[in-house]
């Protein structure tokens, strides 16, 4: 089959899906009522996070197990600068705190709260990305050392109770407030779902660009690209970066919508979660890290009656069954389904590239 | 050193674990020359290549390029700043893309990260890379997968993308492997239009093919320059002929 | 006695533990190429069969050693045959896949055996002095395992038809099979020697330690930078490492909180990643 033909067949099937997730968003509220609209709400924020992990995994083949790291310090630079601005938070008067330290101060405004919570995050993940991403550390140390950092993450933050809560975490958030006062459920929930949209139209912007065929040369061959004349660990970097933004946009909506921050927001189990998303839905082309994320998230909600425990079981049969049957996702087998014609079917052209 | 020499080796050296692959290399290569370098397996060419290009460190000795000295650059900035293309011996191109992408990502101009995210094709382009199809004759398959290519066309896109790169010394290792004696003339004849403006160095076994191109050969055997010259005189050059045939 | 003294005396005791529970990981990583994220869940078995051998069924504790050596060994190596054979040299598969086993496991005994914490009684009881300090005498005990375990892989692997077959694959596949080595067979065999070492290490822990469904998730992280930092393939770079990093651990937390000694050491690890990448103790290659 035609290259042209075929790009087309994938970019129709695509437009398609989204479409009707669209739909299906954005008309879920008129009929869910206020509760689960904000358990959606909550969801589209880690929709944010799972474009996050496409950016870097689907379309440039760093595998971050610690996603959750900037997912997390965003959660928690938002619900502080929401509470210092309040006054002295509750669980910092438990630990005796009286007076907020100097380095709380510039949280108190909320706009500066929302630039640190995400300079911050992607900041680190600079020193962290200019550490393992540009020499010769090689992919799987990638993955498990950003895991090591998500686990010493939470450690610390459980530790550091004065200034985080602790285990307990922080509560009594308050929505966003973009135009001043906080909105209410609904109007939170369209404004994640902007939010959500905003960052895939980001993401399908660098994937079209120029750019994005970068990146995807560096994630099929990146001693090619060297040798081209790109400096992959820049390109390596700096998506790195824009990928630990994203995910730090997604944690201060995730905290403002949820109400509490816990250290689990920055750990492990989260980030693999978000890989488990974008693996089971297929990576590297969006929308199956949307699909994934949403129906992965449903699918716990409405399982979680019934199958209680057993639901992570469930989450660990269907991840094993993907990457045995289906290597690139439900979403990416839908895009590349294509019957075949006897003529190609002699040909053994299933294996389309 | 040499004035007029675009390339130049002063006693290269390099050794892996004991071994010496290259041993005291000195060579010159002058602008716009068709360079092949022969010899037998393991003779060092494809180090040599190496250590041109910064694939491998080097130990000792220098390597200067248009008179500045390029020894130990990264291999990007080898590539990008002082504009040496390579081909790599048997075809590493990106399979999973087509002929165009190809081209257009090796296409010389920005290599920066923020211009090519706020950048999309011109007009230029487009061009360039319709030359660059012409040359390598894949006009027809612009649009096709390269992995679906045959091994001898993904040659040719690999030395369309070292020409996409408008780079100033091209080299090319092995570059007619798992040709047919039809493709590997055509390659030679694509090599000889493209030398002229640009410098070439090739390796390479075939010696019809050798004959076809060559103006200076250079012979290497274990890792050292055993001769150099015009093809006529190293083919009567009898030590040579004995590193040939004990072959 | 000064509390230097006592740190290092803490830090030995903390580099066998550590050791024993690396040695599985040096053989699937850094031998197989294998990332196995179920490395914790081997250990988790390992210690779950402890308890119920000796806990349960009350039978003396070699036996519970023994048994969990074999069940998680033929565990993994059923592991290895079903899952891991199909994604060899593909690290994405292969960590997805062992993710989703390592939740599978989790979950399996938190079903079977809920999430209460498990108690493997000590065997050795009573102390020992060294000044005026004292230390259980288990501690002797696992000083004396992850001593014996190494030994023994050693001479397995550099001095059996065994060992010298691992190697074979590991340096030049294609070639050890014309000669006429059984790959497979030699895969999965070392696969689970690697989790019955990963067992081994679950059972011998499991008094001094807790044992609960997800306790495997701390032993893969500590694990695994142990043997990154040991240079991967090499089980003495690994005794190494083990020492160095649980004797910096303990004596930096003796002078400042854990989490910080957690953090400088996890920097420390990012360093020599990206400045020997192939480990502290390795042989530079090219």
């Amino acid at each position: 089959m035609g290259g042209i033909k075929k790009a087309r067949l994938i970019f129709t099937r695509r437009a398609g899906i989204n479409a009707l997730i669209l739909a299906f968003v954005a008309l879920y509220p008129v009929a869910a009522g206020a509760y689960r609209t904000d358990v959606l709400a909550k969801t589209l924020a880690l929709v944010i996070l799972a474009l996050s992990v496409d950016l870097l995994w689907g379309y440039t083949g760093i595998l971050s197990l610690g996603q959750a790291v900037p997912f997390g310090l965003g959660a928690y630079i938002a619900a502080i600068s929401d509470n210092v601005s309040r006054g002295i938070p509750d669980y910092m008067v438990t630990y005796g705190i009286t007076q907020l330290p100097a380095a709380f101060m510039p949280l108190t405004v909320p706009a500066v709260g929302v630039a640190l919570a995400v300079a911050v995050p992607a900041a680190l993940s600079y020193l962290i990305g200019r550490l393992l991403l540009s020499g010769r550390v090689r992919g799987v140390f990638v993955s498990l050392i950003t895991m090591a950092v998500a686990n010493v993450a939470t450690v610390y933050i459980n530790n550091a109770q004065k200034f985080t809560g602790g285990s307990n975490g922080i509560g009594d958030i308050t929505r966003p407030a973009p135009f001043g006062h906080a909105l209410s459920i609904y109007g939170n929930y369209y404004f994640v779902m902007a939010a959500a949209v905003l960052a895939y139209a980001f993401c399908y912007y660098i994937g079209s660009s120029r750019l994005g065929r970068v990146l995807g040369a560096i994630r099929a061959n990146e001693n090619r690209a060297v040798f081209i004349g790109y400096r992959v660990s820049d390109y390596k970097v700096f998506i790195y970066v824009v990928s630990a933004a994203l995910a730090a946009i997604a944690g201060m909506l995730y905290a403002r919508t949820t109400g509490m921050v816990s250290p689990a927001v920055t750990g492990i189990r989260l980030s693999t979660l978000a890989v488990i998303w974008v693996a089971v839905g297929g990576r590297g082309n969006l929308t199956g890290a949307v699909a994934g994320c949403l129906a992965l998230n449903g699918m716990e909600r409405f399982a979680a009656g019934f199958l209680g425990d057993a639901w992570e079981l469930a989450v660990g049969a269907i991840l094993l069954l993907i990457v045995f049957f289906m290597p690139d996702g439900v979403i990416g087998a839908v895009l590349r389904f294509r019957p075949l014609r006897p003529a190609a079917r002699a040909k053994g052209g299933g294996a389309g590239g | 050193m040499d004035d007029k020499a675009l390339l130049e080796l002063v006693n290269v050296s390099v050794d892996f674990r004991g071994f010496r692959a290259v041993d005291g290399v000195s060579m010159s290569v002058k602008a716009g020359e068709i360079r092949t370098i022969i010899g037998p397996n393991g003779a060092g060419k494809s180090t040599l290549i190496d250590l041109i290009t910064a694939k491998t460190k080097l130990r000792y000795g220098r390597i200067f390029f248009q008179g500045r000295d390029i020894t130990n650059r990264s291999p990007d900035s080898i590539a990008r700043i002082y504009g040496i293309g390579r081909k790599f011996q048997g075809p590493n191109v990106f399979g999973d893309m087509t002929v165009e992408e190809n081209l257009a990502l090796a296409l010389s101009g920005s290599r920066g990260v923020l211009r090519n995210l706020l950048r999309s094709e011109s007009e230029d382009a487009r061009g360039a890379i319709d030359g660059i199809l012409d040359t390598i004759e894949l006009a027809g398959a612009r649009r096709e997968m390269v992995s679906s290519l045959s091994h001898g066309e993904k040659q040719w896109v690999e030395i369309g993308m070292v020409l996409a790169q408008d780079a100033k010394l091209i080299i090319l290792d092995e570059p007619t492997t798992g040709m047919t004696a039809d493709e590997t003339y055509k390659t030679g004849e694509m090599i000889r239009a493209m030398s002229g403006d640009r410098t070439v160095i090739v390796t390479e076994h075939d010696m019809d093919f050798v004959r076809q191109v060559a103006q200076t050969v250079t012979v290497m055997n274990q890792g050292k320059i055993l001769a150099e010259g015009g093809f006529e005189e190293i083919s009567a050059n009898p030590e040579v002929i004995r590193v040939y045939l004990k072959e | 006695m000064g509390i230097l003294p006592i740190q290092l005396m803490n830090g030995l005791f903390a580099a066998s533990t550590l050791l024993l529970c690396s040695l599985g990981m040096v053989i699937i990583f850094g031998n197989m190429n294998v990332v196995n994220l179920a490395h914790g869940e081997f250990i988790m078995v390992g210690a779950y069969t402890a308890w119920f051998i000796s806990a349960v069924a009350r039978l003396p504790f070699v036996a519970a050693v023994a048994g969990a050596a074999l069940v998680a060994g033929l565990f993994g190596a059923v592991v290895e045959r079903v899952v891991i054979k199909r994604f060899y040299q593909r690290f994405e598969e292969t960590l997805l896949a062992t993710y989703a086993i390592s939740i599978i496991m989790t979950q399996i005994f938190r079903l079977g055996f809920s999430s209460m914490k498990k108690i493997v009684e000590l065997p050795v009881r009573g102390g020992f002095e060294i000044g005026s300090m004292t230390f259980p005498k288990y501690n002797l005990v696992i000083v004396a395992a992850a001593a014996t375990a190494v030994g023994f892989v050693c001479l397995l692997f550099y001095k059996t038809p065994f060992g010298r077959r691992v190697r074979a694959i590991r340096q030049n596949r294609n070639m050890a099979m014309c000669l006429g080595i059984n790959a497979s067979a030699t895969d999965t065999l070392s696969f689970g020697l690697g989790c019955a070492l990963a067992g081994l290490a679950g059972a011998v822990t499991a008094p001094v330690k807790i044992v609960f469904p997800a306790m495997g998730a701390s032993y893969l992280m500590d694990s695994f930078s142990t043997v990154v930092v040991g240079g991967v393939d090499s089980f003495i770079g690994t005794a190494a490492s083990s020492a160095l990093i649980s004797e910096s651990t303990s004596v930096l937390g003796g002078f400042m909180s854990e989490v910080y000694a957690q953090i400088i050491v996890l920097v420390g690890i990012i360093l020599i990643l990206r400045f020997r990448p192939s480990g502290l103790f390795a042989k530079e290659r090219r």
